[in-house]
């Protein structure tokens, strides 16, 4: 006799025996260990992205460049490597920010319902309703300086990078506050939540030791799922310009080259898009996967 | 009409909340205009300089800075358009005819392919049919909208030769202009058109599973029937919803869109401004864009008062 299936088990073993979930999530897997492993790639190509060769420009693919040089014969396996590093590593970030913003703001509003809870989901859909795109160019071309940041941060490579993930994030959040707040309406009226307010717990104890846990699968689908839209704001920010910078590569901003040399280069429009693609896809069948296999009763929408 | 008299109200403050925001953000951007004023005169002093500042009132407090433009915006007067040599009144009216144009065909056709596929969809769930519309779905709302509009660049116009890759066609024909518009229309189409698919189906799936579709088949009316005249109808409420919420959206394509494809719209026209210092302009067209946005929910709004009986004699919805 096997031992009872935990929740957890059970859970994985729904996630697990849908073949399509497996291999996005596999994929995925696969894609994050080829960016990490970009260092080794350049090593064993015995170059970096960044290493110009005017004579080797738009080289065909040969076994020194497996998917041959751009326009300053740079190797494009390593640029597309090295981007999807950037663009991975703000998705995750951007991913992570939304999450944290949208739990708060889902948690409030749901514990407290109400006038709180109107007030915070009108700002939710005001903000979905705006458009979205001008005002992330605007918020990504202000100047740091004027904000009162000091200078030794303003020029660092790092402000780049946290600048847009700050950006992305603070549009992304509104997926997970809508899911988070839908699910602790409904725990706030559990009778474990009533039985503590009953032993005179106060609302912040409520909510972050008896609500807070209870949402972590919410918190993780959500996440998931915010993270795929995250990274495509991102490469659209990067391809106008205003993400990642160049020569830094992000996956946005080699599309931004590819499109000048669409007509002499066609086929370097193809990758950066195609790993997006495939970067989003992945995670949004992993979130879909995820969700039936944490919540038995969700159904598909 | 209650319903809509609130709404109304709503908006018109998001859009003054959003003008004090904008307003603010804009003064936060790189460059300063007395600078790129004094710029161009070598002699003045910095005297010079704070005398300008308080000709043109930037010495006061953001506040009121403000009110004294929205003051003068009230009566029509956006200011001059420095990049563009012109008021930015003139300015925006091409852009916004030409954005306009992009989203209304690029609308109509989404609805016109994501109405019919929803519900062939929704009519068989779980069948070939239904898998293969969702996963064409799912692989649309996957794919960034400006990959796209450089693959059908690269499809139609580098492989094939066939349609321009860019411009608005200016000076041409109406044909030469309907030629430009084919590529950008069916970029946005395509990058929106997965969502409403996958909306439309779960709006259908929800309505035939009311009641009423039972009763309408036991009476014995045919599956079309019932299709189009029980379920269409109640099931258009929430997509008339996500046309407004999504409107917003829609812009935010449109001016990928134009970016890619070099279109004199407002989406290149924000741009624009936004990296050229070109304030007046930016504000106006930033604004201009959150109006639109806002009157594409009213407009939504009306349309679910049309279609929701309930709404119609008075009640408010939850």
């Amino acid at each position: 006799m096997s031992i009872a299936a935990t929740p957890l088990t059970l859970a994985g073993r729904r996630f697990l025996g849908q073949w399509w979930t497996v291999t996005a999530l596999l994929t995925l897997m696969a894609l994050a260990a080829a960016v990490a492993a970009a260092p080794l790639v350049a090593a064993a190509l015995g170059t970096d992205a960044q290493t110009v060769d005017l004579f080797g420009r738009f080289a065909p693919p040969s076994p020194a460049h497996p998917l041959g040089t751009d326009d300053l014969g740079r190797d494009v396996l390593l640029r597309l490597l090295e981007g999807g590093r950037a663009s991975l590593l703000v998705g995750l970030l951007a991913a992570l920010g939304s999450a944290v913003i949208g739990s708060v703001v889902g948690l409030a509003a749901g514990y407290f319902g109400g006038r709180p809870d109107a007030v915070l989901m009108r700002l939710t859909d005001g903000l979905l309703a705006l458009p979205l795109l001008p005002l992330l160019i605007v918020l990504a071309a202000l100047d740091p300086a004027k904000l009162g940041l000091p200078d030794a941060f303003v020029f660092s490579d790092f402000a780049g990078l946290a600048r847009i993930v700050v950006i992305v994030s603070l549009f992304g959040w509104t997926t997970v506050a809508r899911l988070v707040r839908a699910e602790a309406l409904r725990l706030r009226e559990e009778t474990f939540v009533l039985a503590a307010r009953a032993q005179g717990a106060g609302a912040g104890r409520i909510m972050t030791v008896h609500i807070l846990p209870n949402l972590a699968s919410s918190i993780i689908v959500a996440t998931t799922l915010a993270a795929g839209n995250v990274i495509l704001l991102e490469a659209v920010l990067s391809f106008l310009g205003l993400g990642i910078q160049p020569p830094t590569p992000s996956w946005g901003n080699l599309l931004t080259n590819a499109q000048e040399l669409v007509w002499s280069a066609p086929s370097l429009a193809i990758w950066p898009g195609l790993l997006i693609l495939m970067t989003v896809i992945t995670l949004n069948i992993v979130g879909d996967g995820l969700r039936e296999a944490l919540d038995p009763r969700a159904t598909n929408r | 009409m209650r319903y809509l008299g609130g709404r109304l109200a709503q908006s018109l403050i998001v859009l003054l909340l959003m003008s004090f925001i904008i307003y603010g953000l804009i003064g936060l951007m790189p460059g300063d205009p007395i600078d790129l004023m004094i710029s161009a005169d070598p002699r003045m002093t910095s005297e010079d300089a704070a005398r300008l500042r308080e000709i043109y009132g930037l010495d006061q407090p953001l506040s009121e800075r403000w009110v004294a433009w929205l003051g003068a915006a009230v009566t029509g007067d956006l200011g001059w358009s420095r990049l563009q040599a012109r008021p930015v009144l003139d300015a925006l009216v091409p852009a916004l005819a030409e954005t306009g144009l992009l989203m209304g065909i690029a609308l109509i056709l989404t609805l016109a392919i994501a109405l019919p596929a929803g519900v062939v969809a929704a009519r068989r769930p779980h069948s070939m049919v239904d898998r293969a519309i969702g996963l064409l779905a799912f692989l649309g709302i996957s794919t960034p909208p400006f990959w796209l509009a450089l693959v059908l660049i690269i499809v139609f116009a580098v492989i094939l030769g066939v349609l321009p890759a860019g411009g608005a066609g200016a000076g041409g024909g109406l044909v030469d202009h309907a030629r430009h518009l084919v590529l950008p229309v069916l970029a946005l189409t395509l990058a929106g058109v997965g969502g409403y698919v996958r909306y439309v189906r779960a709006a259908m799936l929800e309505t035939l599973g009311r009641d009423w579709i039972r009763t309408a088949r036991a009476k014995g009316m045919s599956e079309r029937q019932v299709l189009l005249r029980h379920a269409l109808r109640p099931a258009m409420i929430p997509v008339a919803t996500l046309v407004g919420i999504d409107f917003g959206a829609l812009f935010s394509g449109a001016l990928v869109v134009e970016t890619v494809f070099a279109r004199p719209g407002m989406g290149r026209l924000i741009y624009d401004a936004i990296l050229g210092n070109d304030y007046n302009l930016a504000l106006a067209a930033l604004l201009l864009a959150t109006l639109l946005t806002l009157i594409g929910n009213l407009l939504a709004d009306l349309g679910l008062v049309l279609l929701d009986r309930r709404l119609r004699l008075g009640e408010v919805p939850q």
